[in-house]
């Protein structure tokens, strides 16, 4: 109780200041592996499970972000800072995922994360299960594994786009400016994936 | 089209919101950053360490291509060979002489002996025949002073007397 009023009662330029993600780009473009190493923790966590999401494979997901974190730092002179160091490094991570998945077309094997203990309590979700649905009881594990066969099934881009937005919550301009297209592209494939989704899902979802 | 009510996908958006939950392995996020920066300062040091080192660390990340490195080696090298052989074997074929392996190996038969050997072999012909166990050799005196044979060389008496 103590430690934590004298922690409250800190002044606040006591407090370190987060560096912003331009200024550790020009340390870690001098070699400075420790920059790299905190830009890599700020932003690993949404790159991941962007890439974990399109791919539906925990191992082909670590690769990918790897692969593009390396990619990211040989590249960093090229990054002007027109855009946010967060969605140049998720454009490289998308094109990366994008060739890998043409490239291995063929392959269908899923190698799923466990879900967390709050899915139970999550509020979307509750609201869904507690409706009446013929599925109502259907066990988690067989629902996700539906939901990751549904989302393979979607063409590349509109994978991409259900799950830059229904999935990570990003928003229409910021998925324009990932995947190089206008809003307006942006709205319509996101309208196509979930049609073709719906009726992938129709058990899960009837009234 | 896309101008479709939002409750449409409702249901939807919140069935996909299961996909949230799906968390890689414990600990794994903590390690990823050592994972990425390891492989960064490996391939720092492969690229200070010459161009041989790269070709060795190509090697071992790739066993295939020591198999097609080895492939192409040995293609080189027969097809080598092969040339080296019909070149020699063109000037013999046209005067009806042997083909084949021993083609680039030279006649005794008709190969005239240096003037080394005729001057120190009494017969040099028969070196074609020579064997450890009958030597043709013939023996020979030379014709260079032997310190120690005496019936050569003349000794002046020397007087050390003026």
């Amino acid at each position: 109780m103590i430690q934590t009023a004298i922690a409250r009662g800190k002044p606040a330029e006591d407090q370190a200041i987060p560096e912003s993600d331009l200024a550790l780009v020009h340390r870690s473009r001098g070699g400075d592996l420790r920059a790299y190493d905190e830009l890599i923790r700020r932003h690993q966590e949404r790159i991941y499970a962007t890439l974990y999401h399109m791919t539906s494979n925990h191992e082909d997901a670590n690769d990918l972000a790897q692969e593009t974190f390396i990619k990211a730092y040989k590249a960093l002179e090229s990054f002007k800072g027109e855009s946010s160091f967060f969605t140049w490094i998720y454009r490289i991570g998308v094109n990366k995922t994008l060739n890998f998945l043409k490239q291995r077309r063929s392959r269908v094997q899923m190698s799923l994360n466990d879900l967390d203990f709050n899915v139970e309590h999550d509020p979307d979700f509750v609201a869904l299960i507690c409706d009446k649905t013929p599925r109502r009881a259907a066990n988690l594990a067989e629902l996700q594994e539906k939901l990751n066969a549904g989302m393979r099934k979607l063409s590349e881009t509109h994978r991409l786009v259900m799950t830059l937005h229904d999935v990570q919550g990003l928003s229409h301009e910021e998925i324009g400016k990932i995947m190089d297209c206008n809003t307006g592209t942006v709205r319509s494939r996101l309208f196509y994936a979930r049609q073709e989704m719906k009726s992938y899902l129709a058990d899960y979802l009837e009234q | 089209m896309t101008n479709q009510p939002p409750e449409e996908f409702e249901r939807l958006r919140r069935l996909l919101a299961l996909k949230r939950h799906e968390q890689p392995p414990p600990g794994y996020l903590e390690h990823l950053p050592d994972r990425i920066l390891a492989r960064l300062q490996k391939e720092e040091m492969r690229r200070e360490s010459g161009w041989w080192q790269w070709f060795v660390d190509r090697f071992e990340t790739k066993p295939v291509l020591v198999c097609a490195y080895g492939f192409v080696v040995s293609s080189l090298l027969i097809l080598g060979f092969r040339v080296s052989q019909s070149m020699q074997n063109e000037p013999l074929a046209e005067t009806g002489a042997q083909t084949g392996w021993l083609a680039a190996s030279p006649d005794p038969l008709t190969v005239m002996p240096s003037s080394f050997l005729r001057s120190h072999f009494a017969n040099p012909a028969g070196l074609y025949n020579f064997s450890s166990t009958e030597p043709t050799v013939q023996p020979h005196y030379s014709t260079v002073p032997n310190r120690w044979s005496t019936g050569r060389v003349s000794y002046e008496p020397v007087s050390y007397r003026e």
